[in-house]
């Protein structure tokens, strides 16, 4: 029994230690030589000081050692913590600075990034590079930067560091409303709760070959990773930069006879209308997972005509909570139809409802989705306000004290039981999978000294789910150029708005606030 | 307006790029430096479709055809001839 994520590995590697276990281009590494490898980092990191319940910081691409450093870090007892190198290095600073981490786990493509990083942060005393040492430029003093060099004879056996279920394994940092981004802290029991219903519902085996598509920092990477290593299965890390291109990605799938493809269904919605997808496409996959936001009905009925054979799934859940419930697609949604539903919880999490005025709602009636059980996070990252704020003591419970996570999205139950996703309670957003709080983006265009008032609107889009578009009133010259070079130094390109509109004020409500609602019906009838 | 001006226009304007469309030039490694990614190649894509009056392949959504300004404006140029 593994209830912690490196047991996986570490089971995998005794029982399959020669099958492949993931697969970056033309590299591999078998589960015996990523469970060697990892081993050897995990034993490193314990002599530069890491312990149980601390962060590691992972700033790398999608790469091997990305996968070796994360089973690195929670080997050593530490919970790891990706950080995307695409996201301007002020962002990753206060991720650096926020959670207190002491160790990073880079490469030297991206020296002069973490560089930078060490200098705006306290914490950060090591750089672990799995590299031959080269000529790298002088870094900050109080940083001492570790090559293969010092990897290459540690030990290769497992650490025996008492990791236990309720221990952190990562922490996700996403979208805050105020401005920061918010760590979502998870443990081990956590991943381990969606990553075995998911290996049971989907009767995922040593055979199959699965995809990872999404970056390391985002929660959709546990599944692949997790439940290959569960089965001694093989993962297939999808190179970043063929995502662009819906015709490779298409390739991607049949070149690897990728059997479980799971992803955001924009890249799906691109497969079907620029991937030449057909009946013969892809004959291996056996299996179609997609999360993170709603997937237009259009799409998602083409793609079902035209690829038939797998299993189709919408799995939902915010980070804060796995995939807490699914829905299996079994055949082609009418067109006609709204969006298909979210389904119903999955093996040990309980969901219910909560209306307005704080009961139970009825089938039918609408309310907010409240999730309980061994899936829920353990609260945010140094920051008790707001985890009391969503982390709640279950409203209907009597005797045990028991933890709900407010989700903040408004459901309705179906004929059928299933959950009907309907919106959100507040700003939040989602484009392209990636949650935004459209807050966040605010609190960043407010702090150009020009600007004197902004307001950032997310316009419904059939591929992207929405696009951001902001409108401003500025005091003196600004041009746009201006605007999305300075949101470039704030927030991660996905959060960067498309188009940036000057208007003389920003309409008002009568209340006093900007009314959002014009401005949006100004976007529309302007497209 | 050159094809090549006309790309160079469209995509300083609509895409990532946050610098004069004049220092977005020919050759500049569009698809290494995300100025464009998976939405900015279906914003190309119905631009140059719209624009003049051609159809772009699925088959020719490849890297080749759109990592420079160059790449694409000989892609167009070679569907605007024929």
């Amino acid at each position: 029994m593994s209830f912690v994520l490196h047991k996986l590995l570490e089971d995998s590697a005794a029982t399959s230690s020669d099958r492949v276990a993931v697969v970056d281009g033309d590299r591999s590494l078998t589960y015996r030589q990523l469970n060697e490898q990892a081993n050897r980092l995990a034993h490193l990191l314990i002599e530069l000081g890491v312990e149980r319940g601390d962060r590691v910081g992972l700033f790398l691409e999608k790469s091997l050692e990305a996968v070796v450093a994360l089973y690195g870090a929670l080997k050593a007892g530490a919970a790891y913590v990706s950080i995307d190198v695409h996201a301007p290095v002020s962002r990753a600073s206060y991720i650096v600075a926020n959670c207190g981490i002491g160790v990073v786990i880079s490469s030297s493509a991206l020296a002069d990034t973490w560089k930078e990083l060490a200098e705006g942060t306290e914490t950060l005393r090591h750089v672990v590079v799995q590299e031959e040492a080269d000529k790298l430029h002088p870094a900050p003093e109080r940083l001492a930067i570790h090559f293969a060099d010092e990897l290459k004879d540690r030990s290769t056996l497992d650490p025996q560091v008492g990791v236990i279920e309720l221990d952190l394994a990562y922490i996700i940092y996403t979208s805050g409303s105020t401005g920061a981004p918010k760590g979502v802290k998870l443990t081990h029991l956590n991943a381990l709760t969606f990553v075995n219903w998911g290996v049971e519902e989907f009767a995922v085996a040593a055979a199959d070959r699965l995809s990872s598509h999404a970056p390391f920092h985002f929660d959709l990477s546990i599944f692949d990773l997790y439940a290959a290593a569960k089965v001694g299965a093989t993962v297939y890390l999808v190179p970043p930069k063929i995502s662009i291109f819906p015709i490779q990605v298409v390739r991607f799938i049949e070149e690897h006879e990728i059997t479980v493809w799971y992803s955001v269904p924009s890249i799906l919605s691109m497969m079907v209308q620029r991937g030449k997808l057909s009946s013969a496409s892809a004959p291996s996959l056996r299996v179609l997972l997609f999360a993170g936001e709603v997937f237009p009905t259009k799409y998602l009925r083409r793609l079902m005509e035209l690829v038939p054979h797998p299993v189709y799934a919408n799995l939902y859940g915010p980070t804060e909570t796995n995939v807490c419930t699914f829905y299996r697609v079994s055949e082609p949604p009418p067109l006609e139809a709204g969006a298909i539903p979210i389904g119903k919880a999955i093996a040990n999490v309980d969901t219910f409802v909560v209306t307005e005025s704080g009961d139970r709602a009825s089938p039918g009636e609408i309310g907010e989705l409240f999730v309980r059980g061994s899936s829920v996070m353990r609260g945010y990252w140094g920051d008790p306000e707001r985890t009391a704020a969503r982390l709640i003591p279950d409203p209907f419970a009597s005797e045990v004290v028991d933890p709900v996570y407010r989700t903040g999205d408004l459901v309705r139950e179906d004929a059928n039981g299933d959950y009907l996703f309907l919106g959100r309670r507040d700003n939040q957003i989602k484009s392209r999978g990636y949650r935004i709080e459209l807050g966040e983006i605010e609190t960043a265009i407010y702090q150009h000294p020009e600007v004197a008032e902004c307001a950032v609107v997310a316009v419904p889009d059939d591929l992207v789910t929405n696009r951001l578009v902001a409108y401003l009133a500025v005091r003196g010259t600004v041009t746009d150029k201006d605007l999305v070079r300075f949101c470039k130094e704030l927030i991660p390109p996905y959060m960067v708005p498309e188009a940036f509109h000057l208007l003389e004020g920003l309409p008002k409500t009568s209340t006093g606030k900007i009314d959002r609602q014009s401005l949006l019906a100004r976007e529309k009838e302007g497209s | 307006m050159s094809i090549q001006d006309q790309l160079r226009g469209f995509i300083a304007s609509e895409l990532s790029w946050d610098r004069p469309a004049s220092e977005l030039t020919d050759d500049y490694p569009l698809l290494e430096k995300e100025v464009v990614d998976s939405l900015g190649i279906f914003k190309i894509i119905s631009f140059i479709e719209s624009e003049f009056d051609v159809e772009v392949e699925d088959e020719e959504l490849i890297p080749d055809n759109f990592e420079s300004l160059a790449a694409i404006t000989k892609l167009v140029g070679g569907k605007v001839q024929v």
